[in-house]
């Protein structure tokens, strides 16, 4: 399945963001970015180390569209023993809130519409 | 009788392009160099050999022209934060007091620049330009210089003079230097000398048959390299690249050592230049004896990897331009 991500962003101050031939302006609120090039400015100055890390903060989640019924009502199968967890990823430059989202976690579950 | 050229008479001026193939109007900011050239042009051309009934080259082949330009210039104010913005790709800007706080690293893809330069009363452009390598260099308290190189597509005669936008950057305008400024290694003070920062995007020129310029460039590895001489206070650096620890007295380390690099620069009351690489491999040389005595210094090389979170190199300027676009 693939999930086409949707991220909602909050901007704290305007920020103008030349990446390569693009140039975005962001004015300060919260959006969503739609377009390729304002997605990749965003995570680009999200990944940034302080103070630009700090005007952005986002969380990226699933459409909110329900997941198609499970074929079968089998049990999910365990993990392989001895498997390690799957490690939490890091927050890029620290941009996120606390307890916000890494941007890497599939909300599919939680997102879809009951 | 025409009078001769004159050398001096030579500026540049460069300009974000909006795309590949479009190329801008007119120049940000208009310079002078130090050194090189406002407009390079570099022709190869070869025998095109057959026999015949005399031994002389029967005749030659154009298989291609290089457009770009070379030239060294001054670390202005506003002048660096446009050469790092199109050698490394990315500039983030915000407002700060009186200031634009710019943050400048590494991205995808490079962007391209029109190229103006005045040769006497000659006017050309080289359009799709991108920054190939930049050298920064500083010694003591002297201006910090800058050499760059660029490859283009196309280079252009032009029948009246190009304008620029924004005030011309002279060095009576400001310049950065190291008075005021610091440089720290591995976390720690360092008392530095002189120095070189080289980054250089590799490119390569994209040929095709049917024209003798080449249709584009594409950028090959980045490498971002460092020499500094630093006057030690013990030898705890060397301890640490050697054996992977400041304090540990055997034992050489299986592994490179990563060192962080801060330094910054300071022009006027209220702009400053900033270079922070967080992951700087690091190689450093046993200081040299001399009979005449003086102080240590140590010749520090360094070259920069991408950290685990995901940060090569930030270059943080704060300065009276808004934006490096079209």
């Amino acid at each position: 399945m693939t999930i086409v991500a949707v991220s909602a962003w909050t901007i704290a101050q305007d920020v103008h963001v030349s990446l390569g031939d693009a140039d975005i302006d962001f004015v300060a609120g919260s959006f969503t970015a739609t377009e390729e090039a304002e997605e990749r400015a965003l995570e680009m100055l999200a990944s940034l180390d302080p103070p630009m890390a700090e005007l952005v903060t986002y969380e990226r989640v699933a459409p909110a569209t329900p997941e198609p019924a499970p074929a079968s009502d089998a049990p999910p199968e365990p993990p392989v023993s001895g498997s390690p967890p799957e490690p939490a990823q890091s927050d890029p430059g620290g941009a996120s809130e606390p307890g916000a989202d890494d941007g890497e976690t599939d909300h599919s579950d939680s997102e879809a519409s009951a | 009788m025409t009078a001769t050229m004159q050398k001096r008479l030579v500026q540049c001026s460069l300009r974000k392009q909006s795309a590949l193939g479009t190329p801008a109007a007119n120049g940000q900011f208009k310079f002078g160099v130090t050194e090189g050239s406002a407009v390079k042009t570099e022709i190869d051309e070869g025998d095109l050999d057959t026999t015949w009934s005399t031994r002389l080259v029967e005749g030659f082949e154009r298989t291609g022209v290089k457009p770009g330009a070379e030239y060294g210039f001054i670390a202005t104010r506003q002048l660096i934060g446009q050469h790092l913005f199109f050698a490394l790709g990315a500039d983030a800007v915000t407002a700060s007091g009186a200031n634009w706080a710019h943050v400048i690293t590494e991205a995808e893809p490079l962007p391209y620049a029109t190229i103006f330069g005045r040769e006497n009363s000659d006017y050309l452009q080289v359009n799709d330009c991108l920054l190939n390598t930049l050298e920064l260099s500083f010694e003591k308290t002297s201006a910090l210089k800058g050499k760059a190189t660029w490859m283009g597509n196309d280079v252009l005669e032009l029948g009246a003079p190009w304008t620029t936008t924004d005030a011309d950057e002279r060095v009576q305008s400001g310049f950065f230097n190291m008075g005021g400024g610091s440089f720290t290694l591995d976390e720690a003070s360092a008392n530095i000398q002189k120095g070189t920062i080289k980054i250089d995007n590799h490119l390569v020129p994209v040929d095709a048959a049917f024209q003798v310029e080449p249709v584009d460039h594409q950028p090959g590895v980045l490498t971002l390299e460092y020499s500094f001489t630093i006057i030690p206070t013990d030898i705890a650096l060397w301890r640490k690249i050697v054996f992977g620890d400041p304090t540990h007295l055997s034992g050489v380390s299986p592994v490179p050592q990563y060192c962080s690099i801060a330094q910054q620069w300071l022009s006027g009351p209220t702009d400053t230049l900033t270079l922070t690489a967080p992951q700087v491999k690091c190689m450093v040389a046993f200081p040299e004896a001399s009979p005449a005595g003086g102080p240590v210094t140590l010749e520090v090389e360094g070259k920069t990897s991408i950290n685990l979170g995901g940060q090569a190199i930030t270059w943080a300027l704060l300065n009276q331009t808004h934006f490096y676009n079209a």
